[in-house]
């Protein structure tokens, strides 16, 4: 029982001076300030169905904030750890009597937990302010929408993470954070614009493995081109199964990204 | 106990951020858009005990205002339906008289009752922002059996940021209660610190 309390106090330790870290005041109530003055003024209610008015609603908040929101991680992650690695200090973080699982939980929950946290309440709280009637009758739409929105980016953060890790450097993370972002945002253009042009969703469903936001937004709103009849014809309607199937196999991406960073984090850094 | 103090006032000061936040949100006036704008009356009643305003669709963010004039009270009612469901309705009940016929109407379609005000003698301003999409229509009831009524009045589409009574409600919610948080956080500035005994 001892030995639990004292294992506990460690691991709350590093979360904590983590946290000191990362959210130097007033950078959190800065960020904070931001989500929510966003939340009111990027919010776009169209008038369409309940449902897809709901998803329309939380959608149009996953620009601008979702890209403070990476800046925030990709910060946190390549300058706090990049950093502590590059300094060395780092070293005095294995000498607490922790597993280095817990000292890699504690600075991931810190780096993308708590900024985490920070995003989805004050936008579910706007939310709730903006729209109460329509966003608690649609809490699961809400909920599934932000989940495809976040795992990209979370994908992204990951990534960073573990290339964090391998270079010991945060700068150049960074630097490959930012372009990959951009990079799958051209993507997405690009393969839509092939799959209209050839009549097929398979470039869109290869991205949507690593972003379920793609499906999400063509469940919503198909993707389709005039037929030649005069009618329309439908190019990809994915079920909302296929987009929870999706979105299974992207947050399964993160995991494993995540697990590979822990291996490089626990075995291969010669600390 | 320190790091508490200083974990709780953090909550505390984000708490007052988000609601300095909401109080811009607060503080940005509604755009008025001429688009629905029409104007009716004066208008007897209860020669017509009932009259009916279809507006367009509404939502959070898309509010109707209106503009009314009247030399005798009114009973204003908003139901989320559409005008054409509601004559539907009112042909096939149209051999009762008006007084009835709404008090019926009313009855059967509470559920759907989404705003109900008093219009007051003289020149007001009505305003509806609703907390969900919806498809509004308006009546204006004479209570009275006796007193004709004459009255005017003009509609115009409103673009909010957010339901004012809301935005209200949650900088009175998370003010005070960061306040409260963070006071201990910020106090602890205020004490001086204890001088290092020289070695």
């Amino acid at each position: 029982m001892a030995n639990k309390k004292f294992k506990g106090k460690p691991f709350l330790e590093i979360f904590a001076s983590s946290l000191q870290e990362d959210y130097r005041f007033p950078l959190l109530e800065f960020f904070a300030f931001l989500y929510a003055l966003g939340t009111f003024v990027l919010a776009n209610i169209s008038v369409v169905p309940e449902e897809q008015s709901v998803y329309g609603l939380v959608s149009s908040l996953m620009g601008l904030p979702v890209i403070i929101f990476m800046i925030l991680v990709f910060k946190n992650i390549a300058y706090g750890l990049g950093g502590d690695l590059e300094k060395g200090t780092i070293q005095t973080l294995f000498s607490y009597p922790l597993k280095r699982y817990a000292i890699f939980l504690a600075k991931l929950l810190s780096a993308v937990g708590a900024a985490l946290l920070v995003l989805f309440g004050i936008q579910m709280f706007a939310l709730v302010v903006l729209a109460p009637a329509m966003i608690l009758p649609y809490i699961s739409t809400v909920m599934t929408t932000y989940l495809a929105s976040l795992s990209y980016p979370l994908l992204l953060a990951s990534v960073i993470l573990l290339f964090t890790l391998i270079v010991r450097k945060g700068g150049l993370a960074i630097v490959i954070g930012i372009v990959m972002f951009f990079a799958g945002t051209i993507f997405q253009s690009l393969a839509t614009f092939v799959s209209l042009g050839i009549r097929s969703p398979l470039l869109l469903q290869i991205l949507s493995v690593v972003n379920p936001s793609v499906a999400m937004q063509y469940h919503y709103h198909n993707l389709s081109v005039p037929a030649e009849n005069l009618g329309t014809e439908t190019i990809w309607a994915p079920t909302s199964t296929e987009v929870l199937t999706y979105m299974g196999t992207a947050y399964l991406l993160v995991f494993a990204v995540l697990l590979l960073s822990y291996y490089f984090f626990s075995r291969r850094m010669n600390l | 106990m320190k790091r508490w103090i200083n974990f709780i006032g953090r909550i505390g000061t984000v708490a007052i951020a988000v609601g300095l936040a909401i109080l811009i949100a607060y503080l940005i006036p509604p755009i008025t858009m001429g688009g629905q704008s029409s104007t009716a009356g004066p208008i007897p009643m209860p020669s017509e005990n009932f009259l009916i305003q279809q507006s367009s669709a509404l939502s959070p963010q898309s509010g109707i205002r209106f503009t009314l004039a009247t030399n005798g009270t009114l009973d204003m009612y908003g139901f989320e339906m559409g005008t054409s469901q509601i004559y539907e309705w009112l042909n096939s009940h149209a051999h009762q008289n008006q007084t009835e016929l709404f008090l019926d109407f009313k009855d059967q379609y509470a559920s759907l009752l989404v705003m109900q005000r008093q219009v007051p003698v003289g020149n007001s301003r009505i305003e509806h922002v609703p907390t969900k999409v919806e498809n509004v229509t308006f009546f204006f009831v004479n209570p009275s059996q006796t007193q004709t009524v004459e009255f005017s009045w003009r509609t115009e589409l409103l673009q909010t940021i957010a339901p004012k009574g809301n935005l209200l409600l949650a900088i009175g919610v998370t003010v005070p209660i960061g306040l409260i948080l963070a006071t201990p956080w910020l106090l602890s500035f205020a004490k001086p610190k204890r001088k290092q005994p020289k070695v």
